[in-house]
């Protein structure tokens, strides 16, 4: 695999290179610091430049393109890192070695059209396309209420991560998009190439002369393209330690309970935040042999299944599995214990093999999986990690003592559960 | 060794039938550094009644059995030092059951020959006590649960119970709670004895590393078993009427959309006889035009606001195809009767037959991308057809119009049953 990164003024791109893949994928990332009124705007934006362009004016021509260019997949995305929000839009086809020569030729033009091309009446989107994706967005939002996993994880993160980016529903709100009309959107639209910094990622089995072929293709798209000069964002979303623990229980009509634990680190390092904190959460729950599932699985049957996650720029972890509501007090329990014993050396030095080893095999995969391989190098952009092989090579070096020392600075900070009223 | 060479793919996977008779299938590529074993047994939740050809009466199975099987097998209580094994190579292992067979699998990087031993260890002698079962059954209770408060898989599993009057699919993989109640450690060792037998079983290895390195072990693994005893397994079918058993339900669910699944359930003896994985495809083609995206149907739906999204599901199921159509809708009832005369009427035309086609083969080309979807290739055709098709490219390009056409008459779409949510 080899990467290089060109640098034009108004964009980077960044091209990986390696015979892995039978497919070539080139994402275009649009990211500037998180707006809270940008979400509606944002996701709203998505979805109509994946449903029509100009030339495709229906969501059935578009799609049938797609299939006219060997089934070609398109799609964009709206999310939020830390303190930046970006918007991905991205195309994947298979290499034209497989299809027909023409093919990247193809491609390219219809990325140009549905990105350059928008569906666009009177300065302002389709008011017909508008109306069905803002209708199709709050049955969305409606049909969260009885979806007891996606429910209870929003509604834990906007008690956990208040008054932050992570805090908010990617799916916006009802009254958010009662304020957006088709001109705002367009506007916002605008703001794409002015306000936000532009990355684009090209991962495939490329030679010189298919990858001068997509170089060129990209820099006339951007040719009249002047963004303005971004000031560096920083990611990390800075807190003050408490003590005071968020609990919150509440009730659905659902059959099993959700159960949510957060918690935070206080005085956390560089090193701590990037490499320590995968071994921790792998050895606290990505194991095989993980601290949780052995205590709440398989020395109690609690639960089917338990996992926790780490959220780097909140400096945080969040436990989640489905219990049954009796459980809760023995879950909660079980649950601080383990966190304790994420402090007590001979436990981690007991899993700490188990776990480099694993995140090992974790590591080869991002080399089998060209979104993993994507999203790493677009978070380098921001982050500064270093190669793949440098990040194994900074992991695998990591002591059980780097792990207990950071075991210490765990704190809890939020528990919350949706209880299963039909239990 | 026989090379199974994939026309027009420029790909080739490996069978040998080792000393002791079990097939091996092999998929050997250094484009990735982990490997994906997996240990199959060509028994699933499918398997209600049945004896050994030599004995007189017929042993019936309590629904959920084949699935609580899995679980005891990769239990860790009782294998302690074969998971250790597990977590000390940095493998990840884990196991599903489907109603046509069960798949025990080990993902890993280092050794491979360790990695095999281990998971045939764990398939090969499993330890099902009385009490290992009894404590198992809260676990798959709250599985059981997870998949009750997710409304989809709640009214998949519903819709069949519609469907179907006798036949397996009324029942879960997962059984219900009542069932697992009642099963034992003597009902799963029977099972295990009769089903888990070399003759049964097969074994898929996908990814980095030797194949004649991999049959060596394999071969001198099998040769210090035990000879197998040799015997036959005769399956009883409920023989399955044709008509559906419940034309429409509603089922109460606190959401604004509607969320609609209507399903045809087609006799495979009505279909023009043809082999019966052109039959799938044309099936799939057929169905892909009428309902997905670039469908005509898709769009006027949308145009008049009778849906928010529109997918299509296609299962078999022994002597019947299932076509499963969901949508959710603002208005459902017009969306039903609109569906209900449009499907009758709907015609495909040549160029979206052709159109359809080049999907299909992206798809195909898509699948030799990832180690994980090759094994699931394999393993799918083997519980399906009992063989490898190695000529699907082939059997794409050859699909001929005058056959969907055919196919296409011989269903009748009224032969459905309707489950949709109210408020």
């Amino acid at each position: 695999m080899e990467y290089k990164k060109i640098t034009r003024d108004s964009f980077n791109i960044h091209f990986i290179k390696t015979d892995r893949f039978k497919a070539v994928n080139i994402d275009i990332f649009f990211t500037k610091k998180f707006k809270k009124e940008d979400i509606s705007y944002a996701n709203l934006l998505c979805k109509m430049l994946t449903y029509t362009s100009k030339k495709y004016n229906t969501k059935n021509k578009l799609a049938i393109k797609l299939e006219e260019l060997y089934s070609l997949k398109y799609g964009s995305i709206f999310s939020v890192r830390g303190n930046a929000e970006h918007i991905n839009l991205g195309i994947e086809f298979i290499n034209p070695k497989y299809t027909e020569e023409g093919m990247y030729k193809e491609s390219l033009n219809f990325l140009k059209e549905v990105l350059f091309n928008p569906h666009i009446e009177k300065n302002g989107f389709n008011h017909k396309i508008f109306d069905i994706n803002i209708e199709n967005l709050k049955t969305q939002i409606d049909t969260l209420k009885v979806n007891p996993e996606l429910f209870s994880f929003f509604k834990y993160r906007s008690i956990m991560y208040e008054g932050t980016p992570t805090a908010y529903s990617l799916l916006g709100t009802e009254f958010d998009y009662e304020k957006i009309n088709p001109k705002k959107l367009y506007n916002f639209y605008k703001t794409l190439f002015k306000d936000f910094k532009i990355d684009i990622i090209v991962a495939g089995d490329l030679e010189e002369r298919e990858e001068n072929i997509i170089l060129e293709a990209i820099e006339d798209m951007f040719k009249n393209i002047k963004p303005k000069k971004i000031k560096e964002i920083d990611l990390y979303i800075k807190y003050k330690p408490t003590s005071k623990v968020k609990e919150v229980i509440e009730k659905g009509e659902f059959n099993q309970s959700q159960l949510y634990m957060g918690y935070r680190f206080k005085d956390i390092n560089e090193f701590e935040l990037k490499y320590v904190l995968v071994i921790y959460n792998a050895i606290l729950s990505k194991i095989d042999n993980s601290v949780l599932f052995e205590s709440l699985r398989i020395n109690n049957y609690l639960c089917y299944s338990i996992d926790s996650s780490k959220n780097n720029y909140n400096t945080s972890i969040t436990i989640n599995s489905g219990i049954n509501k009796v459980n809760f007090n023995k879950a909660v329990d079980l649950i601080k214990k383990s966190i304790e014993d994420m402090t007590d050396i001979k436990n981690i030095n007991s899993k700490l093999n188990v776990a480099l080893k694993t995140l090992n095999t974790i590591i080869n995969d991002y080399y089998d999986d060209v979104y993993s391989l994507i999203d790493y190098y677009y978070s380098n952009e921001f982050e500064a990690l270093g190669s793949i092989e440098e990040r194994r090579e900074k992991l695998m070096s990591i002591t059980a003592e780097d792990v207990v020392t950071l075991g210490t600075k765990a704190y809890l900070s939020t528990i919350y559960m949706l209880e299963g009223a039909n239990e | 060794m026989e090379e199974i060479k994939f026309n027009n793919l420029y790909e080739s996977i490996f069978h040998e039938k080792l000393n002791n008779g079990m097939d091996v299938y092999l998929y050997s590529t250094n484009k990735t550094k982990n490997f994906y074993i997996t240990v199959n047994v060509k028994y699933g939740a499918e398997v209600l009644k049945y004896k050994r050809t030599s004995g007189k009466q017929y042993n019936e199975i309590i629904p959920g059995s084949a699935h609580f099987l899995e679980h005891k097998i990769m239990d860790i209580l009782g294998h302690e030092e074969n998971f250790e094994t597990i977590h000390n190579l940095g493998s990840f292992a884990n196991a599903y059951t489907s109603y046509n067979g069960t798949n025990y699998n080990l993902f890993g990087s280092e050794d491979i020959i360790k990695n095999l031993e281990v998971l045939l260890d764990l398939v090969i002698n499993p330890k099902i006590t009385k009490e290992s079962v009894e404590s198992e059954k809260s676990i798959i209770m709250e599985e059981i649960d997870k998949y009750k408060d997710d409304i989809f898989s709640f009214m998949y599993e519903q819709i069949r119970k519609n469907l179907f009057f006798k036949s397996y699919p009324i029942h879960n993989v997962l059984g219900e709670k009542s069932d697992i109640e009642k099963i034992s450690s003597n009902s799963l060792n029977k099972i295990y004895k009769d089903f888990y037998n070399i003759n049964n079983m097969f074994i898929v290895v996908t990814g980095n590393f030797n194949k004649e390195e991999v049959l060596r072990f394999l071969n001198e693994y099998m040769d210090k078993l035990p000879k197998p005893n040799k015997f036959n397994i005769k399956i009883k079918r409920e023989k399955e009427p044709d008509k559906v058993k419940v034309l429409y339900e509603e089922i109460k669910k606190d959401m604004e959309g509607s969320k609609v699944l209507y399903g045809v359930k087609i006799p495979k003896n009505k279909l023009p006889k043809m082999n019966s994985i052109k039959n799938n495809y044309y099936l799939s083609i057929l169905a892909n035009s009428m309902f997905s995206v670039s469908s005509p149907l898709y769009e006027k739906y949308i145009e008049e606001g009778l849906i928010v999204n529109l997918t299509y599901l296609i299962m078999n199921f022994d002597e019947h195809i299932v076509l499963l159509i969901e949508a959710l809708s603002n208005k459902p009832s017009e969306f039903i009767n609109n569906l209900q005369k449009d499907i009758k009427n709907f015609k495909i035309d040549e160029n979206t037959f052709n159109r359809k086609k080049k999907v299909f083969l992206s798809n195909l080309i898509m699948t030799f991308e990832d180690i994980e979807d090759v094994e699931n290739l394999i393993t799918s055709q083997l519980f399906k057809y009992n063989k490898i098709i190695n000529n699907i490219y082939n059997i794409i390009t050859e699909l001929n119009f005058e056959d969907i056409k055919a196919i296409e008459k011989s269903i009748n779409f009224d032969n459905s049953s309707i489950l949709r949510t109210i408020k």
